[in-house]
């Protein structure tokens, strides 16, 4: 088992915490900022000193859409033209924003659908056998 | 709603368009299936009845509907770029590529703002700033429309309206081909097609015919010295912007 020293900023150990159930993104020791996904060279300053961090998994809706026609992955999970999903922006307690599946709404009625609505993190299990991974989502409180 | 009747309006003029057919012709020839098939013909009052209709325009992601997406396309398009010096040895009318601007931006899920893209903006101050004009100077522009929106905010975004404007200029029929400034007068990607590697140089091509007075029936009915073509890359994670001169 790698641990979180050793595994390096991508997407790959980004989704491997998923897998844990864990929020991970990559903090700047130089200039203090948040990045989710991780990113292995900040951003804003340009330095390489990050370190892992994890995240509350509470925040807010920021922005959204309800999806009818799904790619494959979500019609693999029963979603479609007769039963659409909520995809959105959340905005994090600590500042970062991350896209997920929103859950707990209605997809149906999009326009009942508040920003600024309270959601925390739920890791949703997603394909059979060796494809079987935790998806990133977020749930109404 | 209504830059997909206009677009669709100016595809049906184009004999290269994918889906080259107004939406009031889709609309009849619906009624026409359905009449074939013994079906109730649908009632439709006007082409906005039509487009909120959930069985003729359903939804893809919410509130854009089918009409409002850009199809899947194949395509190709070939465009002849020499300099300056010798472009009269291939054409007594060149075009003149005097301004051009390419930006980036961050994720999209990263953005302050979802309403404009900051990609957008960028390349197109860039390629202003190159050519020395406006954007009140352009007189034609194709834009990438890949769905109804995105033509709305490209409009803002290149100059030619106020932020929060761009959705009544359709309507108003300000960017029609008898409009103050035609947008997307091939169809765009909407009714033309998009076919992604080749929507680019595409756009170049409508401009070369316009410019020149060689776009046939679809043709502007006014001199068009300036010219701009916006395309986009990603989710607006990049964004390309030139500007054609006509010198006669
Ligand atoms: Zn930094």
């Amino acid at each position: 088992m790698t641990t979180t020293a050793e595994r390096p900023f991508t997407s790959a150990s980004f989704e491997q915490y998923l897998n844990e159930k864990k929020l991970m993104g990559s903090h700047c020791t130089t200039c203090n900022k948040d990045f989710l996904p991780p990113r292995a060279i900040c951003p804003n300053c340009h330095g390489d000193q990050l370190t892992w961090i994890e995240f509350s998994g509470k925040g807010r809706l920021a922005a959204f859409t309800s999806i009818f026609i799904a790619p494959t992955v979500m019609i693999a999970e029963g979603y479609g033209r007769e039963n659409p999903y909520l995809a959105g922006v959340v905005e994090l307690d600590e500042g970062v924003k991350i896209s997920a599946q929103i859950l707990g709404l209605d997809a149906r009625k999009a326009e009942e659908v508040k920003i600024g609505a309270p959601l925390k993190v739920e890791f949703v299990e997603r394909g059979e056998g060796e494809s079987k991974k935790m998806a990133l989502a977020f749930r109404v409180e | 709603m209504h830059v997909a009747i206009k677009n669709h309006e100016n595809g049906a003029l184009n004999p290269n368009a994918q889906f080259g057919m107004s939406i009031p012709a889709w609309m009849e020839g619906r009624k026409k299936a359905a009449e074939k098939k013994g079906k109730p013909i649908p009632t439709w009052q006007n082409e906005m009845d039509f487009l909120h209709d959930d069985s003729a325009n359903p939804m893809i992601a919410w509130p854009l509907r089918l009409f409002d997406c850009s199809p899947i396309t194949d395509g190709a398009t070939a465009v002849l770029l020499v300099a300056d010096e010798i472009a009269k040895q291939f054409t007594d009318h060149p075009l003149h590529i005097i301004g051009s601007g390419q930006a980036s931006d961050v994720a999209l899920h990263d953005r302050d703002d979802l309403t404009t893209l900051g990609a957008a903006r960028r390349a197109s101050q860039e390629a202003y700033a190159m050519a020395g004009v406006k954007p009140d100077d352009i007189r034609l522009a194709e834009v990438h429309d890949c769905f109804t929106i995105a033509e709305v905010v490209a409009t803002e975004d290149l100059g030619f309206f106020e932020p929060g404007t761009g959705y009544r200029m359709a309507e108003d029929r300000v960017t029609a081909r008898d409009g103050a400034k035609p947008i997307n007068t091939s169809g765009g990607l909407k009714s033309k097609g998009h076919p992604v590697g080749a929507s680019g140089a595409g756009q170049a091509v409508e401009i070369f015919k316009q410019m020149r007075g060689e776009a046939g029936e679809r043709q502007v009915a006014r001199d068009l010295p300036l010219a701009l073509t916006h395309n986009v890359g990603g989710t607006g994670g990049t964004c390309v912007v030139h500007i054609y001169e006509r010198r006669d």
